[in-house]
């Protein structure tokens, strides 16, 4: 079984705005992981992940340095706190 | 805007109260100024009960022994209190309309009854309208008459008349014109003595804020007075209802039998259907419908009862302004209020159990809300004006415009970075094995679907079609087989599930005088059906990403904590100034990160990290939408 991977369509899900208890019209979204979907942080850190990939290998070419590279190897992604509310 | 002016000769009985709920949640009222509470003190739940579950702020002045009292309560999502003024026999409150930024005070006036003491209560008013600049509306009990018309019979004290006309004229007052009854009190006897004791009179400055305001009498019914409702005529839009599904409706009876036997018959009435999520949209869609209707009516069916029976009473009572009522027709009116008071108890019974029920569920995480609300404190987080680099925006149309806009373009399509990763990027230990790969695709189990839905946490909102966690758990018999349709569909790559993806955005202030765009959080509440999908797939993904994602990333991985990475921070900081080492420190903030991931990159990372074909298609329907996908 193979797949031939699927036709684009326009856009993802669809949300609308809700000010002061009223809703706009739905519209597309584009890019972007939904905050409040249970799926989004996973994806994120695997995106995240590639960043750290990369700075990894600059350290290994001797690109950059570590500060303390004897203290902490390798390389650390801290992410803002907010961040971990909205999952 | 709508007050209520009202002299409800006591509040000490629940039934009193409960009256005032009804005309807080019929009228819609935004604000209640009550005489006569004969009360000295007011605790939280008599308070609540009168507000009808909405977010009143209250302030009083004690009755003196036996008479007197008042009660002035403000709903604070349109209106904001900036002031309060307690006198002897008014409470003044400044509000502040938070849409349209216009300054007024309510003033909630009680005239005593004992006439030595008029001159002395109209000195206290004149005193504070000398002092007040702002627009004033002022409305009660003045216990005092402006002419012998506003009398059925007998005749007024004309030095009394001539001070509350002289107080009126000094101050450019206005009168409120009243429809419905001519005299708001009556002594209910036989043969009654009935006068215009309350009246609505406003400063020239604020009739001028609010031309086209207008008042009316209800019937009178619980107190000898009639209760007034003025509305200030601003074109109060009505805020749409939308659907919303109570938990508390299971408490009915035979509730949950009628889900389950409407849901069978809107299946069988679309039995040409035969797509899964045709099904389930067709009988999610009846319920709906359905329920909508239902909730009406149970609600309506009592209200009509209780509309039959007032009309009765303010047909007696107008009769009565004109000549004597017979001994039946007064036995009738007696009886009237009684059916009355007897439908407002139970209402009043089933208030407080869906209420009480509510606390008991939600529990301790529901302490804080509960004492916010008990306290009467509102967050105020209803927007009434945005700041942009257009200068400032006004207006509910207009605010909602400026915000859809910043989230189009926030998610709208960006440009390609045109940043590919090199076939061999990724180090063997971030990539899948064949184990985690076949797991991660095999089929979809019954029970596994079970435990996705029974894990929804209780008091999680419901997304834009108003089907919160609530009626997913409590009607897993119901549509079990319908749902678990989907997920095999979901499975083959069948499962368009756009359609179910559907979001609603709320907006949350960081701090407290947001005003900016950027300084509100925007809390995304998706529809529970489609995050049952992408949780089912968290699940499977949780074991796998221990193990495959870098150990670099301390946050949202379970068994990590993000505060590892922080700590890591602090002691590097520490040790380079404690050996004087130079170094470089960089910290770079993404701004919305969440938002700006690029689809087609997070698809590269999970080929490149060898995730099975069909897993990439499955999240990329979820992410991008995405049609149905081709088998070969």
């Amino acid at each position: 079984m193979d797949y031939l991977g699927y036709e684009h369509s326009e856009g993802g899900g669809k949300i609308c705005i809700n000010v002061n208890g009223e809703r706009s019209k739905f519209f597309s979204t584009h890019r972007g992981l939904r905050q409040g979907d249970p799926l989004s942080p996973l994806l994120f850190n695997l995106v995240a992940d590639a960043l750290g990939v990369m700075l990894q290998k600059a350290i290994n070419k001797g690109h950059i340095k570590g500060v303390l590279s004897d203290l902490v190897p390798g390389v650390y992604l801290i992410f803002n706190m907010q961040m971990i509310r909205l999952s | 805007m709508k007050v209520m002016f009202w002299n409800v000769r006591g509040l000490g009985k629940s039934y009193r109260r409960s009256l005032v709920k009804n005309h807080v949640i019929q009228e819609d009222l935004d604000a209640v100024a009550l005489q006569e509470t004969i009360k000295s003190d007011f605790v939280d739940w008599e308070l609540k009960e009168m507000a009808g579950n909405k977010d009143f702020v209250w302030s009083w002045i004690p009755a003196k022994g036996h008479s007197g009292g008042l009660l002035t309560g403000v709903k604070t999502d349109i209106l904001e209190i900036e002031e309060t003024v307690l006198e002897d026999c008014f409470i003044s409150i400044l509000v502040r309309h938070r849409v349209t930024n216009v300054r007024y005070w309510i003033v909630n006036v009680y005239g005593s009854a004992q006439h030595v003491q008029s001159p002395g209560f109209i000195q206290d008013l004149s005193s504070f309208c000398r002092r007040e600049t702002l627009p004033i509306l002022m409305g009660g009990d003045f216990n005092l008459i402006r002419c012998n018309g506003d009398r059925n019979q007998g005749q007024g004290e004309q030095k009394l008349m001539d001070l509350f006309n002289g107080f009126i004229s000094e101050f450019q007052l206005r009168e409120i014109f009243i429809s419905g009854s001519r005299f708001t009190w009556s002594n209910k006897q036989k043969n009654p003595i009935m006068v215009k004791l309350d009246r609505i009179l406003a400063s020239e400055e604020w009739e001028s804020k609010f031309p086209t305001c207008f008042a009316w009498t209800k019937a009178r019914i619980g107190s000898d007075h009639c209760p007034i409702i003025l509305n200030s005529g601003e074109n109060g839009q009505l805020r749409p209802r939308y659907f919303f599904f109570e938990d508390a409706w299971f408490q009915g009876e035979n509730f949950y039998q009628v889900i389950q036997d409407k849901w069978l018959q809107f299946k069988m009435d679309n039995k040409g259907a035969s797509y899964s999520l045709d099904i389930w949209h067709g009988c999610m869609q009846n319920l709906r419908k359905y329920l909508r209707g239902w909730n009406l009516k149970s609600m309506g069916d009592q209200r009509n009862v209780k509309t039959d029976l007032t009309k009765r009473i303010q047909d007696l009572d107008s009769i009565a302004e004109t000549r004597l009522l017979s001994i039946l027709e007064w036995e009738e009116r007696i009886d009237l209020e009684d059916k009355l008071e007897k439908i407002a108890i139970s209402e009043n019974l089933y208030w407080k159990q869906r209420a009480g029920t509510k606390w008991v569920l939600q529990g301790d995480t529901n302490s804080h809300f509960y004492h916010q609300f008990a306290n009467g404190r509102r967050r105020k987080n209803t927007i009434t004006i945005m700041t942009s680099d257009d200068g400032e925006i006004r207006g509910q149309q207009e605010i909602i415009v400026h915000i859809v806009e910043f989230y189009k373009k926030l998610f709208g399509p960006n440009e390609e970075s045109g940043l590919v990763l090199g076939g061999n990027f990724w180090p063997e230990c971030y990539k899948l094995s064949e184990n985690m790969k076949r797991d991660l695709v095999k089929d979809f189990e019954f029970e596994e679907v079970k435990q996705v839905i029974m894990s929804l946490k209780e008091n999680s909102a419901p997304g834009p079609n108003g089907f919160g966690p609530g009626f997913f758990k409590k009607c897993w018999e119901v549509y079990k087989q319908d749902l678990y349709s989907m997920f095999q569909d979901f499975h083959k790559g069948d499962l368009d599930i756009k359609r179910l993806n559907f979001g609603v955005i709320t907006l949350v202030p960081k701090l407290k005088e947001a005003n900016t765009i950027k300084q509100y959080r925007p809390i995304c509440l998706l529809n529970v059906d489609y995050k049952c999908f992408t949780k089912l797939l968290t699940n499977r993904l949780v074991p796998v990403a221990q193990k495959i994602i870098g150990e670099n990333q301390t946050g949202f991985i379970k068994g990590r904590n993000i505060l590892e990475g922080v700590l890591v921070l602090h002691e590097v900081l520490h040790e380079l100034r404690r050996s004087k080492k130079q170094g470089l420190v960089l910290k770079i903030d993404f701004e919305k990160a969440y938002d700006r991931v690029n689809w087609n990159f997070l698809e590269q990372v999970m080929k490149g990290k060898g995730f099975p074909v069909q897993w990439i298609t499955w999240v990329m329907s979820t992410v991008r939408g995405g049609g149905r996908f081709v088998l070969m």
